[in-house]
């Protein structure tokens, strides 16, 4: 982290304005400021582990720090990141097993219940169904209301038309509805 | 469905999901050494790399210094160092000749990132001696050019004129790949002094019908497959019976000895280096692309017959090409795997290459 070791130099951030003019270091420092927790978050909502959204949200950002010098461009390195993301999330998922992924998510009732706020039991039950969709479905629903991205950056992060998004969200959202309504 | 939900259901459903998947989000604090991690990341992944630090390198040098460390070499990045960088070969006329990938990755996770934007490592020509041969095919409007390894199909000398017969003489393994050079050709000689190849075809090589397009492709054809094939060979002076040509096919070649033209107006915007065509392998199967797309993104699908069976995508280089590879998981079956670059205005797609393949 020091300077003689050569990889990462940089503490200071120049003025946003200043991107293109950025080195890498710059670059990842001031995108971590940004984005980082909001990614980590979104990667966990796709992984329901903090830890391993983690990893997946580091190893993408190191994997922007040395693309940068083709993006100079903060827009553009944000889609790298979300890509890399969801694609990091797709090939965690691919390694966890299975039965991990398939079992129900820890105080889905009992905990919330004492609470007695029909807030909670309602997003305990959301957050479930969206936990149980397949993942196509569960990236577009989370890209779209998590994250709040566009049917175009949702298409791009996803790596699929934008035609597919609105399928796969709307196939989502109706089994969403019909798994609350299975609930109640 | 929501007619027996009752009053349970939310009234807007996209709200609700908004507003549940924000406050779970909330509950999710993340560590706070990322930015100490990443920064650790980073520098395993640049030590060593010479180069030191600084925001002055070009994409290519950081890609370079990339593979270096991985493929413990250091190359650069010109002219023919990417027809080294292939792992497997198709050997469509003999035995496998088994490679292993000269870009290894160093873990798992980095399989999303770009590898290597095409530097060739000595451990490349591990690849069985075998040949690159460039081919040409009508790609969304345009003849580019593609890139397969052969086998050599006997034990020539000389790598330039053994690929250049077989890419005269040899079959494409991809069907969509085509040789506009009259088979009937043949080689009269082949030198190479002083880094120049001059090669004399005979008469046959100029009775070939192409548009102008195609046949600067097909020029540049034997370019790239002389130059990639013998690195001693920088230039090319095309003979036919014996006389340099100015024109072929009606059409001006272009002034001699002739050179590469730059990748990005030739070659094909994305190559799927693996699986090759007609390769089996277990799974997962590793799916490698060589190309340049807008932000890099390459959409990668995977059919099997008419039905589409997975899509992903992977991460290459704008302005210049890189090399980017990805898993698939897939049962047992023969599918195409296609790619396709993204429109920066409309989104569309557009396929690139497409290779045919089993899983065992």
């Amino acid at each position: 982290m020091s300077g003689s070791d050569g990889a990462f130099r940089s503490d200071t951030v120049p003025a946003p304005g200043d991107e293109r003019r950025w080195d890498a270091d710059h670059a990842v420092t001031a995108l971590y400021g940004a984005h980082y927790r909001q990614l980590v978050r979104l990667a966990a909502l796709l992984l329901h582990d903090v830890g391993a959204a983690e990893e997946v949200v580091q190893e993408a950002f190191i994997g922007l720090h040395g693309r940068w010098p083709g993006l100079r461009d903060s827009g553009a390195a944000l889609g790298y990141l979300r890509r890399s993301v969801v694609n990091g999330s797709r090939s965690a998922l691919r390694h966890r097993d299975v039965v991990e992924r398939h079992a129900p998510a820890p105080g889905v009732d009992g905990a919330s219940a004492e609470e007695g706020a029909l807030a909670a039991l309602e997003r305990r039950a959301v957050v479930d169904a969206v936990r149980a969709l397949p993942l196509r479905q569960r990236e577009a629903v989370v890209l779209r209301y998590y994250a709040d991205l566009s049917e175009e950056e949702v298409a791009a992060a996803m790596g699929i038309s934008r035609g597919s998004v609105k399928t796969h969200t709307s196939r989502g959202l109706a089994a969403v509805r019909e798994a609350l309504g299975r609930a109640s | 469905m929501s007619d027996r939900s009752g009053p349970a259901l939310p009234d807007d459903l996209e709200d609700a999901v908004r507003r549940a998947l924000h406050e779970e989000a909330a509950s999710m604090e993340p560590a706070g050494d990322g930015l100490a991690r990443i920064r650790e990341g980073v520098r395993e992944t640049s030590s060593g790399d010479g180069t030191g630090a600084g925001g002055r390198r070009t994409l290519l040098a950081v890609a370079a210094a990339g593979v270096a460390i991985l493929a413990g070499v250091g190359v650069a990045l010109a002219g023919r160092g990417d027809d080294a960088t292939v792992a497997t070969p198709p050997t469509p006329t003999s035995a496998p000749t088994t490679a292993v990938s000269a870009t290894p990755t160093p873990s798992p996770s980095v399989s999303a990132s770009p590898t290597a934007a095409g530097a060739g490592s000595p451990t490349a020509s591990a690849s069985g001696g075998a040949l690159p041969v460039y081919y040409v095919a009508d790609v969304a409007g345009q003849t580019r050019l593609y890139r397969e390894f052969h086998a050599p199909s006997a034990a020539p000398a000389d790598a330039g004129r053994a690929a250049l017969e077989e890419m005269l003489h040899g079959e494409p393994a991809d069907p969509d790949y085509t040789s506009l050079w009259p088979r009937s050709t043949s080689v009269i000689s082949y030198e190479v002094s002083d880094g120049t190849a001059t090669v004399d075809l005979s008469a046959d090589a100029a009775s070939a019908s192409a548009g102008p397009e195609q046949t600067t492709a097909s020029v540049q054809q034997l370019v790239y497959t002389l130059t990639a094939a013998d690195p001693a060979v920088k230039r090319v002076r095309l003979l036919v019976g014996g006389q340099q040509v100015k024109t072929l096919w009606g059409h001006p070649v272009g002034d001699q000895p002739l050179q590469r033209a730059p990748a990005l107006d030739v070659q094909g915007l994305i190559w799927i280096i693996d699986p090759a065509q007609g390769t089996t392998s277990g799974s997962p199967v590793t799916v490698r692309v060589y190309g340049t797309a807008f932000e890099g993104n390459v959409v990668l699908k995977v059919f099997r017959g008419a039905t589409e069976v997975e899509s992903t995508f992977v991460t290459t280089a704008m302005g210049s090409f890189a090399e980017a590879s990805t898993e698939i998981d897939l049962a047992p079956g023969t599918y195409s795997v296609r790619a396709y670059d993204e429109n920066a205005e409309d989104g569309t797609l557009t396929e690139r290459d497409s290779k045919d393949f089993t899983v065992r």
